[in-house]
C-alpha cells in the first residue's frame, strides 16, 4: 500500500486490508465486512491482538462472526438511521407509462412503461446495470429527453410544456464527467455560467455563486484554474455550478465514479447536507454500500424496465430480483443474510 | 455520425468482398463522379452506390440514407441559390426564370447547382460502404497491401475509432451546457455564432486532447514506432468474386464516360448543351 510516495504496508491483502488504523490515515477505505468486525470487536472489549487478522471477505466474515456469535446484537439493525424530514404530500416529480426510444437508427427502446412518483425531501438511490436506462430516466427528468410515450410531471405539469432553461432551475443534473462541462479559466466563472444562462442579474449571480460555493466548502478556492483540479474536485466544481440554479431537486449521475474513498464520501455527505436542507436527491450509483448507506428509497431498473421501487433495505433482501440486473446486495446485507440473520 | 463508421456485422456479397475491391469502387465511382457532369450519369452512379447498399443488407437502410439527403439538400438549396444567381458559365442567351433587383436567377446556375449536388452524393454514398462491410483491421491491412505508408494507415484508422467517441462526447457536452440553462439548439444563428459554441468547443477539445494523450501513452507501451517489417493477420487476396466485382464495375464506369462522350458532358458547359439547350 502506498500513500504520499511512501511504503506504508507490505503483505497479503488481507493481512492489509485488516490494518484499519493504518487505513483509517489513508483515503483507501476496508472493507465494509472488515469494518463491521472492528466494530463488534469494540463492541464485544475483545483482545484485537487475541483476535487475530479481522475479515476481508464474506467467507472470511462468515467464520469470524459465527465464532463470535450474538450476530443479531454486534450487527447493525437493517435500514437503521437517522431520522430524515418527512417528504411532500403531493409528488415533486411524477412519472406515467413513460416509454423512451432512441430514435437509432437502429431505434433502441431505453425505458417501457415506468410509473413513479417522487416526493419532495427525499433521498432516492437508482440502481441497475449497465444499459438499464438509468440515464436516461434521469434526463427524462430534466426535460432534456422528452417522453416518446408517457408523460412526465414537474409539480403536476407536464415537462413537454416546460422549457429546458425553466426546469434546469427546478431539477438539477450533473452528468458522470465533469470534463464535460467546464470551459471557464476559473471556479468562480464556472459557477456563474448557469444563473448568466438563465438570464439572472448581476448582484444575483453573485449571490448565486457566493451561496453555491458555501454550500461545497469552497468559498476560497474561487480563483483556481478548474483544468488543473483533481478529477474529484472537478466533480465538486460540477455540482456546485448547477446548485448555483437552486434547484428543488439534484440529480447526482454516478457520483462515486473515479473517486477514491474520500472523495465518494465527500459528494455523498454534501448531498445528505442538501437533503436535510430541504433538496430532493436522486443518486444513480453502482456502488451498493453507498446507495444502502445514504438513500432511504430506492429504485431498481432491468432492461428498461422498473424491476423494483421500495425502501432501500427491503430492496436489498430482494436477492432473486436484484439478480435480474446483475446487482449484489452490500457486503453488509449480504453477511446478515449469509448468517441467518436477514 | 458514426452511424457511417461502424462495422455492420453480417455475411452477404458485399462483406464477402475484399477491402481491396471496395476500395477499387471507391476510386472508380470518385474518379468518374468526377469526370462527368451529367445528371443522368450521376443518378446512375448513386443508384450503383445504393445497389451496393442493398446487396450489402445495410438496415435501417432508408434511415441512413435520409441522413445523407437531410445533410446534402442543405448544400443543394445553397449551391442552387448561389449558382442560380451567380454562376458565370451560362453561354449568351441565358435562360432567366426570375430576377431580384440586378441579380438574375438563371436555369444554367440552377441546373450546375444540382448536378454539383448529385456529384457529392455520388461521391459519399461509396464511402460507408467500405466501412459497413470490411472489419477496421481489415481494411487497415488492405490499406498496408496497396503500399498506404502505415503511419498514414493508422492515423486514418484512428480518425475513425475516435469518431464515435467524438460523437458521444459531442453530445454529452451538449446535455451538459442544456442542464446549466445554455440550450444551443435554441439560439438563433448570431447568438450561436456569437457565444454559442464556445461552452461546447472548449470542453470538446480539452476532452478529446486528454483522449489523444492517454492514446499516445497506449500505442508507445506497445511499441508503436519500432523499426520493424509490419505483418497484419487479416490476410489479403483476391478471388474470383472480387474480379466478376472489378469487371462490372469497369464495364458500368466505361459505359457512364462512352454516354458522357457522346453527350459532351465531360465539361460543364456540356452540361448545359445537353440539359438546358436540347
Amino acid at each position: 500500500m502506498l500513500d504520499k510516495g511512501e511504503v506504508l504496508a507490505v503483505g497479503s491483502p488481507r493481512e492489509v486490508l485488516s490494518r484499519t488504523d493504518l487505513l483509517a490515515k489513508t483515503t483507501v477505505r476496508p472493507p465494509p465486512v472488515t469494518t463491521l468486525a472492528k466494530e463488534a470487536v469494540r463492541k464485544l472489549g475483545l483482545n484485537e491482538k487475541e483476535v487475530g487478522l479481522l475479515p476481508t471477505t464474506l467467507e472470511e466474515a462468515k467464520t469470524f462472526f459465527s465464532k463470535l456469535g450474538r450476530v443479531a446484537e454486534i450487527l447493525p439493525r437493517p435500514g437503521a438511521k437517522a431520522k430524515r424530514r418527512k417528504p411532500s404530500a403531493e409528488p415533486i416529480l411524477e412519472v406515467r407509462n413513460l416509454n423512451y426510444t432512441y430514435a437509432g437508427p437502429p431505434p433502441v427502446r431505453a425505458l417501457r412503461n415506468v410509473n413513479l412518483k417522487i416526493y419532495g425531501g427525499e433521498f432516492i438511490g437508482i440502481i441497475g446495470q449497465n444499459g438499464a436506462g438509468k440515464t436516461t430516466l434521469v434526463k427524462n427528468l430534466t426535460g432534456l429527453y422528452k417522453p416518446t410515450e408517457g408523460q412526465v410531471l414537474f409539480e403536476g405539469k407536464d415537462t413537454k410544456e416546460i422549457s429546458l432553461g425553466e426546469l434546469a432551475r427546478q431539477v438539477g443534473l450533473v452528468l458522470q464527467n465533469p470534463d464535460s462541462q467546464i470551459f471557464n479559466t476559473t471556479v468562480e466563472e464556472e459557477v456563474a455560467f448557469a444563473p448568466k444562462a438563465i438570464g439572472c442579474p448581476k448582484e444575483e449571480i453573485e449571490e448565486r455563486v457566493d451561496h453555491a460555493l458555501e454550500l461545497v466548502a469552497w468559498e476560497k478556492s474561487r480563483a483556481i484554474y478548474p483544468p488543473l483540479l483533481s478529477f474529484g474536485d472537478r466533480r465538486i466544481v460540477a455540482v456546485a455550478s448547477v446548485l448555483a440554479l437552486d434547484p428543488k431537486v439534484l440529480i447526482l449521475d454516478e457520483p462515486t465514479t473515479a473517486q477514491d474513498h474520500k472523495g465518494r464520501y465527500r459528494l455523498m455527505d454534501l448531498s445528505k447536507k442538501l437533503n436535510e436542507e430541504g433538496k430532493t436527491i436522486i443518486a444513480i450509483s453502482h456502488d451498493m454500500d453507498i446507495i444502502y448507506k445514504y438513500t432511504d428509497r430506492t429504485i431498481v431498473l432491468g432492461q428498461g424496465d422498473l424491476l423494483l421501487d421500495d425502501t432501500t433495505p427491503k430492496v436489498f433482501e430482494q436477492t432473486e430480483i436484484l439478480k435480474k440486473t446483475y446487482i449484489e446486495p452490500p457486503q453488509e446485507v449480504q453477511l446478515r443474510q449469509m448468517l441467518g440473520e436477514g | 455520425m458514426s452511424i457511417f463508421v461502424r462495422y455492420i456485422h453480417k455475411d452477404t456479397v458485399i462483406h464477402r468482398l475484399s477491402p481491396l475491391t471496395k476500395i477499387f469502387f471507391l476510386g472508380a465511382i470518385w474518379v468518374t463522379s468526377f469526370l462527368t457532369y451529367h445528371p443522368y450519369t450521376l443518378a446512375v452512379l448513386i443508384a450503383f452506390n445504393i445497389g451496393l447498399w442493398l446487396l450489402a443488407r445495410v438496415p435501417y437502410l432508408w434511415a441512413r440514407f435520409k441522413i445523407i439527403l437531410l445533410t446534402v439538400s442543405v448544400v443543394t438549396l445553397m449551391w442552387t441559390l448561389f449558382f442560380g444567381f451567380f454562376h458565370r458559365n451560362i453561354g449568351e442567351n441565358p435562360h432567366y426564370l426570375f430576377s431580384y433587383g440586378d441579380l438574375h436567377f438563371s436555369l444554367e446556375g440552377m441546373t450546375f447547382g444540382i448536378m454539383m449536388t448529385l456529384k457529392v452524393l455520388s461521391i459519399v454514398t461509396i464511402i460507408p460502404i467500405i466501412m459497413w462491410t470490411s472489419p477496421l483491421s481489415k481494411f487497415m491491412a488492405a490499406l498496408s497491401k496497396i503500399k498506404v505508408p502505415y503511419m498514414f494507415v493508422f492515423i486514418l484508422s484512428t480518425a475513425f475509432r475516435f469518431m464515435p467517441l467524438i460523437d458521444t462526447t459531442f453530445s454529452e457536452i451538449v446535455d451538459s451546457q442544456k442542464l446549466r440553462g445554455h440550450d444551443i439548439d435554441s439560439m438563433d444563428i448570431f447568438t450561436k455564432i456569437m457565444k454559442g459554441y464556445v461552452p461546447i468547443a472548449v470542453p470538446l477539445s480539452l476532452s478529446l486532447l486528454r483522449g489523444s494523450e492517454d492514446l499516445q501513452v497506449a500505442i508507445e507501451t506497445r511499441a508503436y514506432g519500432a523499426p520493424v517489417v509490419r505483418t497484419f493477420v487479416e490476410e489479403i487476396t483476391l478471388k474470383k468474386r472480387d474480379y466478376i466485382a472489378i469487371i462490372v464495375t469497369l464495364a458500368l464506369v466505361a459505359g457512364i464516360m462512352w454516354y458522357s462522350i457522346i453527350t459532351g458532358t465531360t465539361n460543364p458547359m456540356g452540361l448545359q448543351t445537353a440539359i438546358v439547350y436540347k
